[in-house]
């Protein structure tokens, strides 16, 4: 099972890509369904799922597409075993498919503990949405080597200017602040997956988001190095740039003293 | 553009390998495409080819697997040159002059040369194509981006034909003309959709890094074009497709 590309004949070859084939398209259909319900756990060791020996073998030896012809050749069930499944895909070059379930993986929140790895070379271990976390990053950079565009400018609609924010961010009209810094706390509940949206500005392109970016640092020192970007379609493509928080109650502060010395702010669901 | 194209059509073939320079990459002139100093032997025609056997991410593969993702297209901006080429014995290399650039997202890189190769290096699930081009740049940090610019039979090519009216046919042979020039462009379809992923160089020293962009639609040469360059190097002139190992390969998809 375990045949090094360079091996295969010409009917190897085929009947890799087919069982790939199949194996992608059962990844596909099961990312389709909401396979965070249910609580079948991984073979686990104390409270912590291991990944299994065949698939970690496989893995490990290289062959992570036989990981995947594994994982799938029966129902996955516990996040556990989707961050797994997750996890040979990317290892089998398919990063861009992994990077979807990772996603959904991480914004399932799972606490579930897992573990896996190839000698020293750690593949996961902790909960199955920091790893995922860890995990879409590490690809997000991957792709981003390869050209790929993971935040794609979109046409703009007739009539709407390029440069000019969307928001009334007094401050941010300028791209450079000259005005007081703005005394704000840094906030501890700060991350980049954080549900809450502390919103500052909106830009129409990536290219006024970046350049702005150091303007609103500028204006709140306090930020410095946390402001992060959000695109959403609010009649075409918006750039919205701001802070994300875990704490709803930190991000309402955060903004209310934002607001209090006369700048824009509105906290944002991010999960709607 | 009529004018460009007609001193293109007085220029001359060009063709396969490359002059490489820079620490990693110091040619190797005794290897070869076949018999005893061939692929299979690169490695142990000096210690600087190590990579072409112990090497994990070597070119040229096989694209099959890819994964579709949204990706910067690729910007050529590629200018009128001399002709400046050489045949060195296992193949033609053409120098381009410094001004032709490549832009894919915020990198941009020089064109360096061209080559052909018989066959194509690269496969397209499992496919082969008889021929290709190679456009060969290089960043600011010495790292390379070839465009491998596949070619299928069919139609007569009438600026390949011109170079091939040209090429220097005999070892040791150069032809360079100041007043004879080519565009690369002219060999490049319009829709530059691509394959993309990390490899090597397909010629010893095989270094690693380099980036790849096969693009997806093949431009024709006629069987005789074909044959005529397969035949000016005297067989093929690729490498075989190496193991991908578990590498990505993205099908670039446009914004």
């Amino acid at each position: 099972m375990h045949v090094h590309n360079k091996n295969q004949g010409p009917k190897g070859h085929i009947f890799r890509a087919a069982s790939l084939a199949l194996s992608l398209s059962l990844l596909a259909a099961c990312s389709s369904v909401d396979f965070f319900s249910s609580s079948r756990p991984a073979k686990t060791s104390g409270d912590t799922a291991q990944m299994p020996q065949d698939v970690l073998g496989a893995i490990c030896e290289g062959h992570a597409e036989d990981a995947i012809t594994i994982m799938t050749s029966e129902p996955l069930m516990s996040a556990s075993d989707r961050l797994f499944l997750a996890i040979a895909t990317e290892e089998a070059g398919h990063s861009a498919r992994a990077r979807q379930l990772y996603a959904r993986l991480m914004q399932s929140g799972s606490i579930e503990m897992v573990s896996a790895r190839c000698g020293r070379r750690i593949l996961a271990e902790g909960t199955v949405s920091d790893e995922a976390a860890k995990r879409l990053a590490a690809v997000a950079r991957d792709l981003a080597v390869l050209d790929a565009n993971l935040r794609p400018v979109m046409p703009l609609h007739k009539g709407l200017p390029s440069a000019a924010p969307i928001t009334n961010a007094r401050a941010n009209n300028s791209p450079s602040y000259t005005g007081p810094a703005l005394n704000v706390a840094t906030p501890g509940s700060q991350s980049p997956f954080g549900q809450w949206f502390v919103h500052l500005a909106s830009y129409r392109t990536i290219e006024n988001a970046t350049k702005n970016r150091s303007t609103i640092e500028t204006q709140f020192p306090a930020l410095s190095g946390i402001i992060d970007q959000w695109e959403v379609d609010v009649s075409g493509l918006a750039i919205r740039l701001g802070v994300r928080l875990n704490d709803k109650a930190e991000a309402d502060s955060l903004c209310n003293a934002v607001k209090s010395q006369g700048a824009y702010c509105a906290v944002m669901d991010t999960s709607n | 553009m009529v004018k460009k194209t007609s001193a293109f059509l007085k220029a001359g073939f060009i063709s396969t390998v490359f002059a490489f320079t820079g620490a990693t990459t110091q040619a190797q002139d005794n290897w070869s495409y076949s018999g005893n100093n061939g692929p299979q032997a690169w490695h142990q025609l000096s210690p600087a080819n190590a990579l072409c056997r112990t090497g994990q991410r070597q070119s040229p593969i096989n694209i099959e697997g890819t994964d579709p993702v949204i990706m910067h297209r690729l910007i050529t901006d590629y200018k009128v040159a001399p002709i400046d080429m050489k045949n060195n014995s296992h193949s033609v290399s053409m120098t381009y002059t410094p001004g032709s650039h490549l832009r894919v997202g915020a990198k941009f890189f020089t064109l360096q040369s061209l080559s052909f190769h018989t066959p194509a290096e690269h496969t397209v699930s499992g496919e082969s194509f008889p021929m290709s081009v190679q456009f060969k740049h290089r960043g600011p940090n010495g790292d390379w981006a070839i465009i491998e610019v596949l070619v299928k039979e069919g139609r007569e090519n009438i600026a390949a034909q011109e170079f091939l009216n040209n090429m220097p046919i005999e070892a040791g042979q150069s032809m360079k003309s100041a007043s004879t020039f080519v565009n690369a462009r002219d060999l490049m379809p319009t829709d530059k959709a691509y394959y993309r992923y990390m490899g090597s160089l397909t010629t010893p020293p095989c270094s690693e890094g380099v980036s790849w962009y096969v693009l997806k639609r093949p431009v024709q040469f006629s069987k005789a074009q074909i044959d005529l360059a397969k035949g000016i190097v005297g067989g093929d002139s690729a490498r075989p497709v190496q193991a991908r190992n578990n590498r990505m390969i993205l099908d670039a998809r446009p914004q």
